[in-house]
């Protein structure tokens, strides 16, 4: 799966989001904590910081099957996209 | 020396020669036999404690090596200091891994535990590694080390960094394997971050960390543990201190993580790992587990499946991680 754009409201969905998601890959683990821990902050910019941080991780990872299968899962959560 | 697959102690003869045939290594073993290693693609920490095929020993005499398979190439080694780890991801391979060792005690892995997460790009390549020691029989006369192989120089505070490059059909697999899963006792929170703390949240009450510890007789070797989305990620318990009542961790707590104590295993260490290591690949490329596993779980002369490699005084899958098996597979 693509990442969708980085403008796409469900990254920010994400960042503040807090369902636990069944995730593959140690490194989407450890960064979806990462980025929900800046999204808590709630400011504009930990939001835009949160946001770029994870979607550089998937533009640069996604062809890695493991990778893209915690992308599916992450849009396909109720949390992300309702 | 034939066969891509090497995971073992070797003598220091054999450690040479495998450096002298150009394979690109890791090295984990006492300070002396490092130091006589020539020139090569290899990193290196000091530790005298592994697990083998045998099951986990001491020893000054070998070195252990784990050989990358021949598609790993285009080795570069790097030194860096506390002030330049942040250029680690930046010097990723474009398609890789990289390996970091640190010396234990060092500015490096304390720079490198508070900060690391906020470098961009930390999660993009696989980053996996370990914290050099010594012999606890020796703490006090002898530093933890790293080498970098590639020039000879040796460092008791910079991280040093093997970065291969394989092609792109490999995908390499860092996870981790830990036995501990929170228990059911008090949501534990902070509202610092760092290696040593006083003041913590239990159940979203302010109390002090130490009094809280001795009140409930909190076992010790059983770590604070955090859930990353699954990932069980430990912080440890070096030292309660009674009359500053203050507690010494050996990985910094997160502020707004919720940790609990771990709950105790159900049976010992090395028969609760065997059960735990079902899911994961017999013999991983590299592999490294904690000290503390060591110790608790009283593993000397005990195996755990095919996972061999260095015993350490931290481990690192992109972040730093205590009594925790972390391994990759280049597969």
């Amino acid at each position: 799966m693509l990442p969708p754009s980085k403008s796409d409201p469900r990254w920010k969905a994400l960042v503040i989001g807090s369902e636990h998601l069944k995730l593959k890959t140690l490194a989407t683990k450890m960064i979806i904590t990462r980025v929900r821990l800046m999204g808590a902050r709630k400011d504009p910019q930990s939001l835009t910081d949160a946001i770029e941080t994870v979607y550089a991780y998937f533009a640069k990872n996604y062809e890695a099957v493991t990778v893209s299968e915690d992308l599916e899962t992450i849009f396909e959560s109720s949390e992300v996209t309702p | 020396m034939k066969g891509d697959r090497m995971n073992r102690l070797v003598s220091l003869g054999e450690a040479q020669q495998l450096v002298i045939e150009g394979r690109s290594l890791l090295f984990a073993g006492d300070e002396a036999l490092l130091r006589a290693l020539p020139r090569g693609a290899w990193i290196g920490g000091t530790t005298p404690y592994f697990m083998t095929d045998h099951g986990a020993l001491k020893t000054a005499d070998s070195l252990f090596v784990q050989l990358l398979p021949s598609f790993a190439v285009e080795p570069r080694v790097k030194l860096y200091g506390p002030s330049e780890l942040h250029r680690i991801p930046g010097d990723y391979p474009e398609h890789g891994v990289s390996f970091i060792v640190m010396p234990s005690g060092s500015s490096a892995v304390v720079e490198y535990a508070l900060h690391c997460v906020s470098w961009t790009g930390l999660f993009n390549r696989p980053l996996v590694g370990w914290v050099s020691g010594v012999d606890l029989d020796q703490l006090g006369q002898r530093t933890p080390k790293v080498f970098d192989g590639s020039t000879g120089q040796s460092s008791e505070d910079a991280a040093v960094v093997l970065h291969v490059s394989v092609p792109a059909e490999k995908h390499p697999r860092v996870d981790i394997i830990n036995m501990f899963q929170q228990g059911a006792g008090d949501a534990i929170a902070f509202e610092t971050e760092g290696f040593e703390v006083a003041e913590c949240l239990v159940n979203r009450e302010r109390r002090n960390f130490a009094e809280y510890i001795a009140n409930t007789k909190l076992d010790t070797r059983l770590p604070l543990v955090a859930d990353y989305n699954g990932a069980m990620v430990n912080v440890s318990f070096q030292a309660v201190d009674a009359v500053t009542k203050r507690v010494k961790l050996y990985a910094p707590i997160v502020k707004g993580i919720v940790y609990r104590q771990a709950a105790a295993l159900p049976d010992d260490y090395s028969a609760a790992f065997r059960r735990e290591a079902v899911a994961h690949p017999g013999a991983p490329t590299f592999a490294c587990n904690c000290i503390l596993n060591y110790l608790y779980g009283d593993l000397e002369g005990k195996t755990l499946g095919g996972m061999a490699g260095p015993i350490t005084f931290g481990e690192v899958a992109y972040i730093l991680l205590n009594q925790t098996m972390v391994y990759v597979d280049l597969e």
